[in-house]
């Protein structure tokens, strides 16, 4: 059981990250290769930061602290050898895809989310980082920078190069129309979806 | 459609379903510490630490490296090995003369105590004709030799001036001891400064370390060459008989000469190692040579069956094929082999 001490670390974290809760698992999830992975880096992050708490000198920056907690998780989970690789046609199982015209929709939305995802996921982790923090999450290279603790010039190179792998990712993607069928070493990504329609 | 506009779109799509169906706070934070909870009996922070200690080092070759070598440090700096070492040196003084008795004999052993700083001093005394003998033993703990012999040969002298006769006998004390590996490992690296020392003192340290090594029968021989270059020759005979039951032969140390702090360099090492093994009377001539950096094993079959000039012709070959010019010379089939520089 907790003791107190614990209860009342756990009711600050709560406290704290209550306004940035939902921004930081999207983030999680957008740094990760699938929904269930990113959930996983969230929980690690929380735990670590409910660790490192008292480490925390200014409650105003919070946001930013916990958020460089986040990507110091990311960076050592992708640090690990990965178990799960299987190729993407194996994540899609025909049986899966929804009928009727919503689902025919959500199915080119899961498949679009899908690639963005597979295109992030080959980037270096401190590019994939600087993409989606200023890019999907609109964080400035100013605030970027604090999180990755490393110099605004450092981002925008980051951002640079990152930008020009997926730049390139997608002339090639252009080239093949067959995205489908090509095995990846990048995992199954896995997005949410919607109750299937049938109309 | 163009890329930048599909790849906007995707990035798009990506960032409307990751923000779907997020859990609220306290239901992510009650499946955290259900997670870090667990049922396990050790406390679910120590195991984390553990976890994430392992992911480390797997993670991460170098730190892996880092972390085997500080063990076997720390295995070497706690298990303990046993091996024989020069704790101290045993004295001998034997003293004879007309009419010595029990006053004298207590001065003389007063005396010793006195010039070698122990404790005590045991007195043996030696019946014998024309005369009694004493032996006065004592142990010094000090691990140098040469020290302990220059003390007790003064001290020798001076009795002789006074009208007896004695004779010094200085033995390192050996004994089975138990500690570290490290402390075995520093034990058989011997280190001597050579700086500003003459080619004497320097060959009677080197001896005397050595000998406190417990080698006391070394052969060493220090000499200047006329082009200013100093030559060292360390040789150490053993011999054994590999019955399956004699111990394995002791290790011999590695002398590393020094100057001011540092390995000397640039010298022209040359290294021999020669081993006569002997099966079914059938005699095997193994020689291990390392000169400047290249080295070679020679083995020999049937050596005790060649002549001396076969065997070094045979010797100086190998020698030749592995680029080291060496002098060879057998005699009555005892191998020497030196640099040819």
């Amino acid at each position: 059981m907790d003791s107190r001490a614990d209860t009342a670390r756990w009711d600050k974290l709560i406290r704290l990250l209550g306004p940035i809760h939902a921004q930081a698992v999207a983030t999680a999830r957008r740094l990760s290769r699938s929904v269930h992975d990113g959930d996983d880096l969230y929980q690690e992050a929380v735990l670590r930061a409910y660790d490192k708490l008292h480490g925390l000198r200014e409650e105003s920056r919070f946001r930013s602290w916990f958020f460089a907690t986040l990507l110091s998780r990311h960076r050592s989970r992708a640090r690990r050898p990965r178990r799960d690789e299987v190729s993407i046609e194996a994540g899609l199982d025909p049986r899966d895809e929804p009928v009727g015209e919503d689902g025919a929709l959500w199915e080119e939305e899961r498949r679009c989310a899908e690639r963005a995802a597979r295109a992030l996921a080959g980037l270096e982790p401190v590019q994939r980082e600087a993409i989606v923090l200023h890019d999907l999450e609109g964080f400035s290279v100013e605030e970027v920078a604090e999180m990755q603790s490393v110099t605004i010039s450092a981002v925008k190179s980051r951002l640079t190069r990152g930008r020009e792998k997926l730049r390139r990712f997608y002339l090639r993607y252009a080239r093949d129309e067959a995205p489908r069928f090509e095995t990846l070493t990048a995992g199954t990504m896995a997005w949410p979806g919607k109750e299937r329609s049938h109309e | 459609m163009n890329d930048r506009t599909r790849m906007d779109r995707d990035l798009e799509a990506l960032r409307k379903l990751s923000a779907q169906d997020v859990a609220d706070l306290d239901t992510t934070i009650q499946t955290i510490r259900r997670r870090g909870l667990d049922s396990s009996p050790t406390p679910w922070y120590s195991r984390r630490g553990i976890m994430a200690l392992v992911h480390a080092v797997r993670t991460r070759p170098a730190l892996a490296a880092a972390v085997l070598g500080a063990l076997a440090v720390l295995v070497a700096m706690v298990v303990p090995v046993s091996y024989d070492r020069v704790v101290g040196q045993d004295v001998a003084l034997t003293v004879a003369g007309k009419g010595i008795g029990g006053p004298e004999i207590r001065g003389i052993a007063e005396g010793l105590k006195s010039a070698l700083g122990t404790n005590g001093v045991m007195v043996e005394a030696v019946p014998g004709d024309p005369g009694a003998r004493f032996v006065l033993h004592t142990t010094l703990p000090r691990r140098s030799g040469g020290d302990v012999e220059r003390a007790t040969t003064t001290f020798a002298r001076e009795l002789a001036s006074r009208g007896y006769s004695a004779s010094v006998q200085v033995r390192p004390h050996v004994e089975r001891v138990r500690y570290p590996a490290v402390a075995y490992a520093l034990d058989q690296i011997i280190r001597i400064d050579v700086g500003g020392k003459s080619a004497a003192s320097l060959e009677a340290e080197i001896r005397d370390k050595f000998a406190q090594a417990g080698i006391p029968d070394a052969n060493v021989s220090v000499t200047d060459r006329p082009d200013g270059g100093r030559e060292v020759k360390m040789t150490v005979e053993r011999q054994r008989v590999n019955d399956g039951t004699a111990p394995p032969p002791e290790p011999v140390p590695q002398i590393v000469l020094t100057k001011d702090g540092a390995p000397l360099t640039g010298g022209e090492g040359f290294m021999v190692k020669i081993q006569k093994r002997k099966e079914n009377e059938a005699v095997t001539l193994i020689a291990e040579v390392t000169s400047n950096g290249k080295s070679a094993k020679i083995e020999i079959p049937n050596a005790n069956t060649m002549s001396d000039a076969a065997i070094a012709d045979a010797v100086t070959t190998q020698l030749r094929q592995a680029g080291i010019d060496a002098r060879v010379a057998v005699t009555a089939g005892k191998v020497s082999i030196e640099s040819n520089r």
